[in-house]
């Protein structure tokens, strides 16, 4: 670190000794305790949930990939013919990717926004 | 044990201790409240918010901290630029202001030794904020003129203008 000769005053003037007189020392009056407490997570826990909120949202994105088809499949057999017609798997698939995708956009942009 | 700002800096950096953060709020907020408190023309309790959220900024860019500085020049920099974001949000001029001191303060002529420091505070209020910052960093809290500069991110002639003309005021308006 840097030691550099502080503004040097002049010598026994008088404006030198009322300024460092009126310079103060403040007591602390608990405000310390306030800027703890004001202070944010800490990073690694927010790269922590970073990366067990994409866990999350991977896994479940993969699992409705997995069972959604199984799933509109059965209701497909209960739905009016004509709908018949529209891709469900592919549309729910679509779906359940795009929801996941919007969460995970979601939640990085709450992480940057709490750290900032 | 004692530790230095360096010990305490290194174990925010590595650990986010929160405990070694506090001892640096402990250590700095009295010269910072102090500056602030000035540059607010003593209102306490906006030095105080700005102050926490000086520190505040403190610990989450303490990562930009470079040693080759002193913490506290570094520190009044951040405070600085609270107090600029506050002056642009209040729609003043800060460090720049070219305004001249308010008429309604009277210049204390002959002042006496007992009211001298009641004085120093009506005095300080008719010096531009710019000269205030420069004289409480320099003169009261011992920063070298480059620190000044470093700190109100401004050039060191015009820190050295800025404590010339502050002092002239004072010394004319405090008759000292």
């Amino acid at each position: 670190m840097k030691n550099e000769m502080p503004h040097p005053p002049e010598m026994n003037d008088p404006l030198d000794e009322l300024l460092r007189g009126a310079g103060e020392y403040l007591p602390d009056n608990g405000f310390t305790a306030r800027v703890l407490t004001a202070l944010p997570a800490k990073r690694s826990h927010a790269r922590r949930r970073l990366v067990v909120l994409t866990v999350a949202v991977l896994a479940g994105a993969a699992l409705a990939a997995w069972q959604l088809p199984a799933i509109i499949g059965v209701l497909q057999q209960s739905m009016p013919k004509h709908w018949s017609a529209i891709q469900w798997p592919w549309l729910a698939t679509f779906a359940a990717l795009l929801a996941a995708l919007a969460s995970l956009v979601w939640a990085v942009f709450a992480i940057v926004n709490e750290e900032e | 044990m004692s530790f230095t700002d360096a010990d305490l800096i290194a174990r925010v950096l590595l650990r986010e201790d929160q405990n070694a953060f506090g001892e640096l709020v402990r250590r700095y907020q009295s010269p910072v409240r102090g500056f602030l408190a000035r540059l607010a023309d003593g209102d306490a309790h906006l030095a105080d918010d700005l102050a926490q959220e000086t520190f505040v900024k403190a610990w989450r860019k303490i990562g930009t901290f470079r040693s080759d500085a002193k913490f506290s020049t570094w520190l009044f920099g951040i405070a600085c630029n609270e107090w600029r974001m506050h002056a642009r949000r209040r729609k003043e001029l800060a460090l720049e202001e070219l305004a001249e001191p308010s008429a309604g303060l009277a210049q204390p002529e002959a002042a006496t030794a007992s009211n001298l420091r009641l004085d120093l505070a009506a005095a300080m209020k008719l010096l531009t904020t710019a000269e205030r910052a420069a004289i409480v960093l320099c003169c009261q809290n011992g920063l070298s003129h480059d620190e000044a500069a470093q700190a109100l991110g401004c050039p060191l002639g015009t820190v050295k203008t800025n404590v010339l003309r502050g002092r002239e005021k004072l010394k004319r308006a405090l008759a000292v």
